[in-house]
């Protein structure tokens, strides 16, 4: 009789459960409608406004300010700056800028970045970036040591963004951790604020001891096509680890440092064929006829992406490496070496 | 001779009431490890909801930075569905990819549809084999899409084609994707994170699956979410709500996600290479290539991670016919034993971590065992009631208690579906699926454990077919 009762009582425990679940979703999809709806309804009253607002010169704050009529609309009054924000330009941003400050939208994203919940704090941190709002720095630096690795990223992406140099530093130290999003958000730094990061970057660069640190500092000054940061760059062709090697040869490639041909030349060389590949691959960019013969010769290297990347540079060189690539395939006793450039001119005359 | 008969009965009886035992046991610890997962999936979503404040795809799709991606697409007899899936491939929103088909010697048009309407034109690519194929017919770029990249080979299986389009893909990424789904605009950006986070880790990655059945599809893409009108599709939806939404979630938090679907993966592809590229002659191919990357990993004592995200998500048709889903499913289960038996070598060994200690006690005991199990449980248990093994109040309890626990099994994912994606707007829809998750365990689970049942021995008994799927198509 027990046993029948456990039974009994579990099953009823089981419908309960579900009985609950069956509320709370009809309950919870009754709620995310309503919602749903006012947040619809307050977009479609309140764009208008911001819009008119941003373009035209003549309308005050007051006049969006006095037409919110409860929460949510000034929850969606934020999403709406955040939305146009990437789409305006000029006055027309300056003043939304300006819309958002005197809303008190920035007292809340302040009041977020206190409220110790990291969510919350990246969320603020990420507003506050895209509103390049100066005046929040101080309390950024608040976020800087959280001990979430998400809020100390998007906090150097809001410090980057309203041109704090330390950005930059905050940004290299989470390199460990943060992988690729470091890279994307370094990069974009690098954009945003071109004279005042990448003069940062070179002078950290000189200190670094990490390789890893080292190579993403190459690769942002590399892509960043930045001239003056070469001759910085050109010590690390001799670095005894591989990817910063790599880096490198890529960086210098891309800003297209013509007294690097040497060295580059040097790397075609290299016992990693990742180094020797990319050595061809920058060597396409500045080049001249006379690198024809040592690309050439790297038609036949073990590696297919070495013969590709020089065979690549070859048809880059113009008619000389067009011409030269042509022999190679009419005359070279080596069959990678035939087989490569056949593939390579079929593509220039593809893509031609 | 009486008393003889009396002791076989005795025996009889002995081995049903163990049988029984078995039973309960296996009902016990299946629903204790999906209660496990479904509470770890639950702490999962609600993390990601809060990171993704601070995530934004813009700076992804614009960043040059973000590893470049070769889509692989085997196709074989295609000619429907190709050309929508190349246009919809290409629209994907992501910076840098590569498409490569696969025509695995299509006994259709399918090749010649594919000159026809992108002028492709056959090139002498050098053809770098460092997996083993079938024989490569041809390689054909695209004078109207500068990223299309055509293989033609002789016909070899999924697997051999998918090694043929690695040995061609040139980026250091490559997704694998049915000629018959659909990804979301967004998909790849967001199966690209875990990359994006942890290089160095990952080497792997797979997206949720949705069934577009009843979706209205316009040029390629899903338009319209719409619940399947066809019963076994409308199924399969809270089959497959369960199995991405806490089933995988779960196992990645775990860090032991054993299975990759096919249809929306994307891989490091030195690690793939590494260890061995697909397999050839398993017809799980996908879950197969994800064991063997584990084992490989741990075998070179290399840190890595495999993941699955649940916010990337590929639309695929589903079988809508008990024909074509037993089918499906007696692969599936064939497709297991036979990852199980190559990788025999992972179970319970320490030396292969969570995934011997865990994921392979979990897949040999409760998924090949309980196919075994379960259909056979079926009648055991029946049988016992009407012979007087059982007495009624506990075989009804029982009954009562399984159905139950399935339910609420099921409507953790609708849960989940309803915290986190919202896929199905309408409030009809939503009740269709709680509808759905409780008449499955009338008929519908009785016959997928008969499918599995039967898979199991078929392949215990030597079969080992692919039966194709008769898609009726997206195109509108």
């Amino acid at each position: 009789m027990r046993i029948v009762n456990f039974y009994i009582g579990l099953i009823f425990f089981l419908g309960a459960i579900i009985f609950l679940l069956s509320v709370y979703l009809v309950i919870q999809r009754y709620f995310y409608l309503r919602r749903m709806a006012r947040k619809e309804k307050a977009h479609k009253k309140l764009e208008p406004l911001v819009l008119e607002f941003v373009f035209d010169e003549t309308i005050a704050v007051n006049h969006i300010r006095s037409r919110l009529d409860d929460e949510t609309e000034f929850l969606c009054l934020k999403d709406i700056c955040m939305n146009f924000i990437a789409h305006v330009q000029g006055a027309a941003k300056d003043r939304l800028v300006h819309a958002y400050k005197e809303l008190g939208l920035l007292e809340k994203d302040i009041e977020d970045i206190r409220s110790g919940k990291w969510w919350i704090q990246g969320k603020a941190a990420r507003c506050i970036g895209a509103m390049r709002m100066a005046e929040a720095a101080p309390y950024l630096t608040l976020l800087i040591n959280s001990p979430r690795v998400e809020v100390r990223m998007m906090t150097g992406y809001a410090l980057g963004r309203i041109g704090d140099v330390r950005a930059v530093r905050l940004l290299l130290k989470e390199t460990a951790e943060s992988g690729k999003w470091i890279r994307i958000r370094l990069f974009e730094l690098a954009e945003n604020m071109r004279d005042k990061a990448l003069p940062e970057l070179r002078r950290i660069l000189a200190n670094l001891e990490r390789p890893e640190m080292i190579s993403l500092c190459i690769e942002v000054l590399g892509h960043a096509k930045d001239a003056e940061s070469a001759p910085y760059i050109l010590p690390f062709c001799n670095h005894p680890v591989t990817e910063v090697r790599t880096s490198a040869a890529k960086a210098l490639g891309e800003i297209r440092y013509h007294p690097a041909r040497e060295t580059l030349v040097s790397m075609l060389d290299d016992e990693r064929w990742e180094v020797r590949a990319l050595a061809s691959k920058a060597l396409a960019g500045i080049g001249d006829a006379s690198v024809l013969e040592k690309l050439a010769e790297k038609l036949t290297d073990s590696q297919w992406w070495v013969r590709y990347n020089a065979a690549i540079a070859l048809s880059q060189l113009k008619v000389a490496g067009i011409k030269k690539l042509a022999s190679v395939l009419r005359d070279s006793p080596d069959r990678f070496a035939r087989d490569i450039a056949r593939q390579v001119l079929e593509e220039v005359a593809f893509s031609e | 001779m009486l008393g003889s008969l009396d002791a076989w009965k005795e025996i009889a009886i002995h081995f049903v009431i163990a049988f029984n035992y078995s039973i309960l046991f296996y009902f016990i610890a299946v629903n204790s490890v999906y209660l496990i997962l479904l509470t770890l999936s639950l702490f999962a979503f609600v993390h990601s909801a809060r990171k993704r404040n601070t995530e934004d795809l813009s700076q992804v799709l614009h960043s040059y930075f973000v590893p470049p991606i070769s889509i692989v697409v085997p196709a074989y007899n295609e000619y429907n569905t190709i050309i929508q899936t190349v246009k919809s491939l290409s629209l994907l929103h992501y910076p840098q990819t590569e498409i490569i088909i696969v025509n695995d010697g299509s006994t259709d048009d399918t090749l010649g549809i594919l000159t026809r309407v992108f002028s492709l034109q056959k090139i002498n690519k050098v053809y770098r084999k460092q997996l083993d194929t079938a024989p490569i017919r041809g390689i054909y770029l695209s004078k109207r899409y500068s990223n299309l990249v055509v293989v033609d080979k002789k016909n070899g299986g999924k697997s051999d084609a998918m090694n043929a389009g690695l040995n061609i893909a040139k980026y250091p990424l490559f997704c694998a994707v049915d000629a018959d789904s659909i990804l979301e605009d967004d998909s790849l950006l967001r199966v690209i994170m875990p990359f994006l986070e942890t290089p160095a880790l990952t080497v792997g990655v797979g997206g949720s699956i949705r069934l577009a059945n009843g979706c209205e599809v316009v040029a390629g893409r899903v338009k319209r979410v719409n619940f399947p009108k066809n019963m076994f599709a409308a199924f399969q939806n809270v089959e497959y709500l369960r199995s991405f939404l806490w089933g995988r979630v779960g196992w990645d938090v775990l860090r032991c996600v054993f299975l990759i679907s096919g249809a929306f993966a994307v891989f490091d592809k030195r690690s793939v290479m590494a260890a061995g590229g697909y397999h050839t002659r398993t017809v799980g191919e996908d879950m197969e290539l994800v064991l063997r990357v584990h084992r490989h990993m741990h075998e070179q004592k290399m840190k890595y991670r495999i993941r699955f995200v649940p916010d990337p998500v590929c639309w695929t048709e589903g079988p809508e016919t008990s024909g074509q889903l037993g089918s499906q499913r007696n692969r599936w289960q064939r497709g297991l034993m036979e990852s199980l038996w190559l990788h025999k070598k992972m179970f319970l060994h320490p030396r292969y971590g969570i995934m011997g200690l865990f994921a392979m006690p979990y897949l040999v005991l409760i998924e090949f065992v309980g196919g075994l199990l379960e259909m056979p449980g079926y009648i055991c248990i029946i049988l016992s009631y009407c012979f007087g093994l059982m007495n009624t109040s506990f075989f009804i309890s029982f009954l009562i208690i399984a159905f139950l626990f399935g339910v609420i099994l099921s409507m953790g994912a609708v849960v989940l579906e309803e915290f986190s994606f919202r896929k199905y707007p309408s409030v009809s829809d939503l009740l269709r699926l709680f509808l759905y998750s409780i008449l499955e365990n009338f008929g519908y689970r009785q016959m997928y454990a008969w499918w599995r049942f039967k898979g199991t021995i078929q392949k215990l008994f030597g079969a080992s077919t692919w039966a194709r799927m008769e898609r009726r198509g997206f195109a509108r």
